[in-house]
């Protein structure tokens, strides 16, 4: 009898042993979308150090501004070249109603790249959440909080043009929000919320006067059409209160600001899929690499979408002392991917005015006021064209990129100034505005004074690369990079060194770089 | 059978438990509480550095001058790091990828940061983290054909540091390594990339470093003009093993520093630059030869386990290594200023570790030029040679060193003694009364638990000269686990160096030669 017993207790032991030593081994880990990239080369061969915005050092290990070109990050926040972590506590268990799932995840992005340059950004939230989700037979039904930063969510769906995220609000905090929704198979709905804290500013005899009140944004929207296949048509719009405007003569009034975008997209074997910048991070440790794996010569996939978005914000009227106008903005993209075969084809154009490009400033010449009637202004157009050809044998993809971009401008008048009008009254000037992720990767926007009298110019740039793949995660890329930029402009002493005025540097850059990237 | 069936239960249960420890991505984590005091016999503000009264806190008090001499740390850290690794299956036959994140937290660090953040109102406050050697790897596996079983092939490796490559140093004991970060001047970190191949019976490296520092010229019209400008080095080495018991290495370097930033007429934007060779033999016999930890590349092999420490006697073994390395660079020539001068700098040292049963036994004897010890910051007068003027006199120091485990009690008690004529340069002056006298003045390095070296030099009395510095610890440590141990330490040290300013005259005077410190620590590594 004593034999059985103790058998039956090892057979018990055994079984338990074996029930938790496979949770060990299967364990995800915490930090998931662990990426190191090594790059080294230049940026510009062709200038030192001190000659050009942004500075472009002789060759070195490291990441600089420079390797970034307009046509880069037009559907993602991120160059690429940043090497980052993103620590993910992550559960999910049954609900004790039927159908019902919960969720929650604590998500903190580190990254390291941001870590060597001592940014205060180096770590921060990146998005985390609680989630409630219940299944039903003709769909499902989500609700997903997110206590500290929402700035997944957003309106609009190509990254560039998106809005709606944190900095919607003028304020420097992360804005936490909340999101529900009905996805059916052939038709979705949802809406959400935001709120920020601000100053709240007034002329009146307020006690809110100064202190930090609380400010809402709401949206929502509609999905006409199935998620991975066929048309597809998505409505979704905003109301986001900005505080109310500091400046002198208008302080106090509201600066409500909202807008709509409309996308039509066609999908054939080739879904959108939600990027890393919009997705929700679970401890499912998914892969961002882009890989050939599933890809034969037979494959024959494509998709195409059309976007646009128009913005309006409430701003100081510069025209009328005291008054306030609607400062407009409009934003469209057109983009398309096919693959055929080994070969991928890409392109995607992208046209922005002044008002959407400082929808979130808020204002373009003075913060919390509209342009004025007499600026001349241009909308940035920027098109791309990239392809790809993937040699399976040899796991290495050449690739071409191409790009031409305008980008926005504004330019006074020549002001009346009478017949003996001194110098500095003549001239016309211009103000270029481009993407400051092109100097910095701070989010804002940087103009750059062109030559008295001088009007912006078409950009071009071209990149060659190839990418060897050693292991799925894992590849070196080189590349050579060209760019034509006749906006580029740095201020200079006259002859007499006296004076200073603009002259235009060398449009022509040239640069390479060699990189090795893991992702895991 | 009731013993049995209860050790059967232990043995359950204590597999039941294992699998709950969790594999952590962070390594090389190290807690320590420090309890004590440097000097007793001195209360704050008394001596140099100050020595406050006991608290709980490291202090650079509490090492002598030989110990730590084989690692950048105290020994007093509370840092983890966060190492996130994989190796890759590659495509390619024998080829495989590999790449490993590695973060550095440093509790003290974090403490002064936010120490800064508190006194300064600096909203630069990192947290106490830094990047410490992530890296992508690529290797290529030689063939193992007609291998013997067991025996590793030779591997060809590409090693690409994208922060910061200050593991991938030249020299061989920690405090005698050059060619790191702080070889290039005003730089924060110095990314680099190392091709390698180690074989059976030889290995060889080459490599190179660069790092941006702004760049000073003289010249208005010159646009690199307080630009920050990329500086290169270029290093290079091997091993050759003579047999089973001798082990020749050698390496070279040549590194930029950067520019002289200090206005001193024509030489403002001179550039600076370093080049040397080390080279070490060692032979051995029961103990193979170990690179310090500190150079090593941070790998995570996703056990999460303890590394246990073992406690059977140990095999009789040996091993003596001398090393010795020359450098030289340029600088600022002190005895004619404004030009510059190549100064070279020595260094030196002979190591030897003895083990029988439970009897370890140690023996350093190092020597060190002035101008070594100063070659990073740069010269013993920052970016100027030492004058000829200066009779420099090298730093020497010996030290012994045993312990003996009692494997039972888990209880590992030490002594080490030391004797040091530190690095000095003389120069006569002549006092007030019109005699002439030599003037002293010394140079110590020292290292603090955040990691940072700083090279103190004071001035003696007029017409006093150096004496050697004598340092002796004892130690008991008790091991409660393979996780936690405690130490308790005294150590007393014999300094007639040691000086402090007169409050009322001014003048420099002696304090009292003797330290005793007084500490308790408890430690966890997992």
């Amino acid at each position: 009898m004593k034999r059985p017993l103790l058998l039956l207790f090892l057979s018990a032991c055994a079984t338990v042993t074996a029930t938790v030593t496979p949770s060990k081994l299967a364990h995800a880990g915490d930090f998931v979308d662990t990426r190191v990239v090594f790059i080294a080369g230049d940026d510009d061969f062709m200038h030192a150090a001190g000659e050009t915005v942004p500075v472009s050092q002789d060759a070195d290990i490291g990441d600089r501004p420079g390797y970034t070109a307009f046509y880069d990050e037009l559907e993602s926040s991120e160059s690429g070249r940043e090497s980052r972590t993103t620590l993910v506590l992550h559960k999910k268990a049954d609900g004790y109603l039927p159908g019902v799932t919960t969720e929650a995840a604590v998500v903190l992005e580190m990254n390291h790249s941001r870590i060597l340059a001592g940014d205060p950004r180096s770590i921060q939230d990146d998005g985390s959440y609680i989630r409630i989700d219940s299944a039903r037979t003709t769909g499902r039904f989500g609700i997903v909080l997110m206590p500290f930063r929402a700035d997944r969510l957003r309106l609009g769906h190509t990254w560039e043009i998106t809005w709606g995220g944190d900095r919607v609000f003028p304020s420097t905090q992360p804005v936490p929000g909340l999101k529900l929704g009905w996805d059916a198979e052939r038709w979705g709905v949802y809406g959400g919320a935001k709120t920020t804290r601000m100053p709240y500013t007034t002329a009146d005899d307020d006690p809110r006067n100064g202190q930090l009140e609380a400010f809402w944004g709401l949206f929502g929207g509609l999905r006409f059409g199935r998620e991975d296949t066929g048309f597809r048509l998505d409505l979704s719009g905003g109301y986001f209160d900005k505080g109310t405007n500091p400046n002198g003569a208008v302080r106090g009034e509201a600066v409500d600001s909202g807008g709509g975008t409309v996308r039509i997209a066609y999908i054939d074997g080739l879904p959108f899929t939600a990027t890393n910048d919009t997705r929700l991070y679970t401890s499912d440790p998914t892969l961002p690499w882009v890989s050939w794996k599933d890809v034969t010569a037979t494959t024959r996939v494509w998709r195409a979408a059309v976007e646009a978005t128009a913005v309006g914000q409430v701003l100081e009227d510069p025209e009328r002392v005291g008054g306030t106008k609607i400062e407009s903005g409009l934003a469209g993209a057109a983009s398309a991917d096919v693959r055929l075969g080994y070969t991928r084809l890409s392109g995607v154009g992208i046209y922005r005015d002044l008002g959407f490009v400082y929808f979130n400033g808020p204002g373009v010449v003075r913060r919390y006021q509209a342009m004025p009637e007499d600026l001349e202004t241009s909308p940035e157009l920027t098109a791309s064209f990239g392809v790809h050809r993937h040699l399976p044998d040899l796991h290495l993809t050449p690739g071409l990129q191409v790009g031409i971009t305008q980008p926005a401008a504004a330019s006074n008048l020549v002001p009346s100034a009478g017949i003996h009008a001194p110098g500095p009254l003549t001239g016309r000037r211009t103000v270029v505005y481009r993407r400051a992720d092109i100097f910095d990767d701070n989010g804002l926007v940087s103009p750059m004074i062109l030559p008295d009298g001088e009007d912006v110019l078409p950009a071009f740039g071209a990149r060659l690369s190839a990418e060897l793949e050693l292991a799925p995660g894992f590849a070196v890329t080189a590349q050579v990079t060209v760019m034509h930029d006749p906006n580029q402009a740095e201020l200079a002493q006259d002859l007499l060194q006296v004076n200073d005025l603009r002259k235009y540097t060398d449009a022509l850059t040239l640069g390479a770089a060699v990189l090795a990237r893991a992702e895991f | 059978m009731r013993a049995l069936r209860l050790s059967l239960a232990a043995a359950c249960a204590a597999s039941v438990a294992c699998p709950t420890a969790h594999a952590s991505d962070f390594l090389e984590t190290t807690v320590t509480f420090v309890a004590g005091d440097d000097n007793v016999f001195a209360g704050a503000g008394e001596t140099i550095p100050s020595s406050p009264q006991a608290d709980f806190r490291p202090r650079t008090g509490n090492s002598l001058f030989f110990e730590n001499y084989n690692t950048r740390n105290t020994g007093e850290e509370t840092r983890g790091n966060l190492v996130l690794s994989k190796e890759f299956k590659g495509h390619f036959h024998r080829v495989v990828p590999e790449a490993s994140l590695v973060l550095q937290w440093d509790a003290n660090r974090t403490t002064r940061d936010i120490e800064q953040f508190g006194t300064t109102g600096s909203r630069k406050a990192y947290g106490g983290l830094r990047d410490d050697g992530s890296f992508l790897a690529v290797h290529v596996d030689g063939s193992r054909d007609g291998l013997e079983p067991g025996s590793k092939p030779g591997r060809l490796s590409v090693v690409l540091f994208p922060f910061d490559a200050d593991r991938f140093r030249l020299g061989y004991s920690w405090e005698l390594t050059w060619g790191g970060r702080s070889s290039f001047l005003l730089a924060s970190a110095a990314p680099g990339a190392m091709v390698s191949y180690k074989g059976p019976s030889w290995y060889a490296f080459g490599g190179g470093k660069t790092a941006r520092t702004q760049r000073f010229t003289q010249s208005v019209l010159d646009p690199r003009k307080d630009e920050n400008e990329a500086i290169y080095g270029a290093l290079a080495g091997g091993g050759l093993h003579f047999g089973p018991h001798l082990l020749w290495e050698a390496g070279l370097g040549y590194f930029e520093k950067g520019t002289i930033p200090l206005d001193r007429l024509e030489l403002q934007g001179t550039w600076l630059d370093q080049w040397g060779v080390s080279t070490q033999v060692t032979y051995h016999d029961g103990i193979e030869p170990r690179v310090p930890v500190d150079t090593k590349l941070l790998r995570n092999p996703g056990t999460g386990t303890l590394k246990a420490r073992d406690w059977k006697p140990r095999t009789f073994g040996w091993l003596v290594s001398a090393e010795g390395t020359v450098t030289s660079q340029v600088l600022e020539d002190s005895d004619a200023l404004g030009q510059p001068k190549r100064e070279a700098a020595w260094a030196g040292d002979v190591n030897g570790v003895l083990q029988s049963g439970r009897l370890t036994w140690s023996v350093d004897l190092v020597a060190r030029s002035l101008e070594f010890l100063v070659m990073d910051t740069p010269g013993a007068s920052p970016y100027a040679t030492v004058s000829r003027e200066l009779e420099a006199t090298p730093e020497f120091f010996a030290d012994l060193g045993a312990d003996y485990t009692f494997p039972e009690l888990r209880f590992v008690p030490g002594i080490a003694v030391g004797v040091q004529s530190p690095a000095n340069a003389k120069v006569a002056v002549r006092t007030a009364d019109g005699r002439q006298v030599s003037a002293y003045q010394v140079f110590q390095k020292t290292k603090n638990v955040l990691g940072e070296t700083q090279v103190l030099n004071y001035t003696l009395p007029a017409g006093e000269s150096v004496a050697l510095v004598y340092g002796a610890k004892l130690y008991l440590r008790q091991y409660l686990s393979d996780l936690v141990l405690v130490m308790a330490q005294a150590q007393l040290s014999y300094d007639n160096n040691r000086i402090v300013n007169d409050p009322s005259s001014g003048a420099r005077k002696f304090e009292t030669p003797f330290v005793l410190g007084l500490n308790l620590l408890a430690q966890a590594r997992f």
